[in-house]
């Protein structure tokens, strides 16, 4: 009887199974192996649960909701389409391929490389539906300004918020088996470099915000929308020092040992999760405040759009919660990362 | 001293099929645990798998791969054990399930509605 699973079989399912648990799940299935058909279908049982889970794993629901909105209203103008279905296609195909993307990501250190390709492939999904829609129903196709504005602005946008943040990266916690000085040093490594990106990324945008919204406070607007962006402006630079102060990564030497490195790096864990429990004072509400007096303020002058100005405020609100609940979930899992290097720590000692 | 995390039914019967697979507990073993604790349901591997990523993202337990070996194709075993957290829940869900049997089986009687169940603190 044969013993093996069929090459052709396994290379199928190999390319199904998504890397991070494709060497547990292959071994496993290889050893219930009793004929093809059992282990195609013990296979294509378990794949929805594993993809599932590592979805779940590697995809924040908040997140995903804010890029999802951020997508229908600022990249493809769903406001501005002739249908709704129109703007929601290309942000569900978008949607998909980055999770996607996350769930089949294996650890990659080029991560501009991988970002780009993933930006590519999404954009190549909502071009694709394009030119079908172009053929089969071009009642749903964007329109022109969107594909020429919105849509490679928003990626550029895109493609800089992954770059900061990359998806796919999932640490489990368990470290009941210890930690090699090798893995903890490549672990500082990684994190210093992902904080590091991620502040210069946020600079540079903050830069951006500064010095447009400084255009904007010298233009013939209204007063009080001049207020508002030259409050924008003054939020972004405050932003740029707050980061320059307390966020920028203070490297911990090479030749620290075991001990005296897990004891930095918890320190600035630390630091670390009490900026994202604040986040939303010293980012969120200099930068929502500005925001509103200058896009809704002058709204509320005029008796015809006060009902617009409401709901543009519940918008900006629900926004800015979104985002100190995402920040709030990166404090508890940061705290998660500090108990357990604690236990590591005093496991060692013992 | 901090509270056990709560952990679902089929969570108990997963991680009990872990502590009962001790040293030898990944993927294959474990399915087989789950599924004779569950008989006579069937159970699907990928849930297994699926719990077992929950169980760990939560810290009840823990895993790490093993060398590969042949009869495997060459491939590693995701080893599985429980933390002190998931000891910890394990016990306390055990204790509240045994509280339960024990209410009922005041009320039904342990022939007519509990098999051969024994409640363990009578009165």
């Amino acid at each position: 009887m044969e013993t093996r699973s069929p090459e052709m079989i396994e290379k199928l399912v190999r390319v199904l199974v998504p890397p991070a648990s494709r060497e547990h799940v292959l071994g496993d299935l290889q050893e219930r192996y009793q004929s093809p058909r059992q282990y195609l279908a013990d296979a294509l049982k378990a794949l929805p649960f594993i993809i599932a889970s590592r979805l779940r794993r590697t995809t924040h629901p908040l997140g995903l909701l804010l890029v999802g909105a951020f997508l229908y209203w600022a990249v493809f103008w769903g406001n501005r389409q002739e249908h709704w279905v129109a703007a929601l296609v290309p942000t569900l195909i978008t949607l998909v391929v980055l999770a996607m993307r996350d769930v089949y990501r294996e650890v990659a250190p080029k991560w501009l490389r991988v970002v780009a390709v993933d930006i590519a492939i999404a954009a190549s999904g909502v071009l694709l539906s394009q030119l079908i829609f172009a053929a089969t129903a071009p009642g749903l196709l964007l329109t022109r300004d969107t594909l020429l504005g919105g849509f490679p602005l928003g990626f550029v946008i895109l493609f800089f918020v992954r770059w900061q943040s990359p998806g796919g990266v999932h640490q489990p916690p368990g470290f009941s088996r210890g930690i090699s000085m090798q893995e903890l040093r490549a672990e500082i490594n990684q994190y210093e470099s992902t904080i590091r990106r991620a502040i210069r990324i946020e600079i540079g945008a903050c830069i951006l915000v500064a010095l447009g919204f400084q255009v904007l406070f010298w233009s013939p607007a209204p007063l009080i929308s001049r207020i508002g962006a030259g409050f924008t402006s003054a939020a972004a630079l405050f932003i740029i020092w707050y980061l320059h102060r307390y966020a920028r990564v203070r490297p911990i030497p090479e030749n620290f040992g075991f001990a005296d490195s897990i004891a930095a790096y918890r320190a600035d864990l630390k630091r670390r999760r009490r900026m994202s429990k604040t986040y939303g004072w010293w980012y969120v509400m200099p930068l929502a405040t500005g925001f509103w007096l200058m896009g809704i303020a002058p709204q509320l002058q005029r008796p015809d759009s006060q009902l617009s100005a409401a709901l543009s405020t519940l918008v900006l609100a629900a926004v800015s919660a979104i985002l100190v609940l995402v920040h709030q979930g990166f404090a508890r899992k940061t705290q998660r990362r500090i108990e357990q290097l604690g236990i590591v720590s005093e496991r060692t000692q013992a | 001293m901090k509270s056990a995390p709560s952990i679902g039914q089929f969570e108990q019967i997963v991680m009990a099929a872990v502590l009962r697979c001790g040293r030898d507990a990944y993927g294959v073993t474990i399915h087989e645990a789950v599924e004779r604790l569950s008989a006579p349901k069937s159970v699907a591997l990928g849930a297994v798998y699926a719990t077992l990523d929950r169980l760990e993202d939560k810290g009840l337990v823990s895993s790490w791969l093993s060398d590969p070996t042949p009869e495997r194709g060459g491939r590693s075993k995701r080893h599985y054990q429980l933390e002190q957290d998931g000891k910890r829940a394990l016990r306390e869900s055990v204790l509240a399930a045994r509280r339960i049997c024990d209410a009922v089986a005041e009320v039904w009687g342990t022939e007519e509605g509990l098999g051969r169940w024994k409640p363990v603190r009578q009165k």
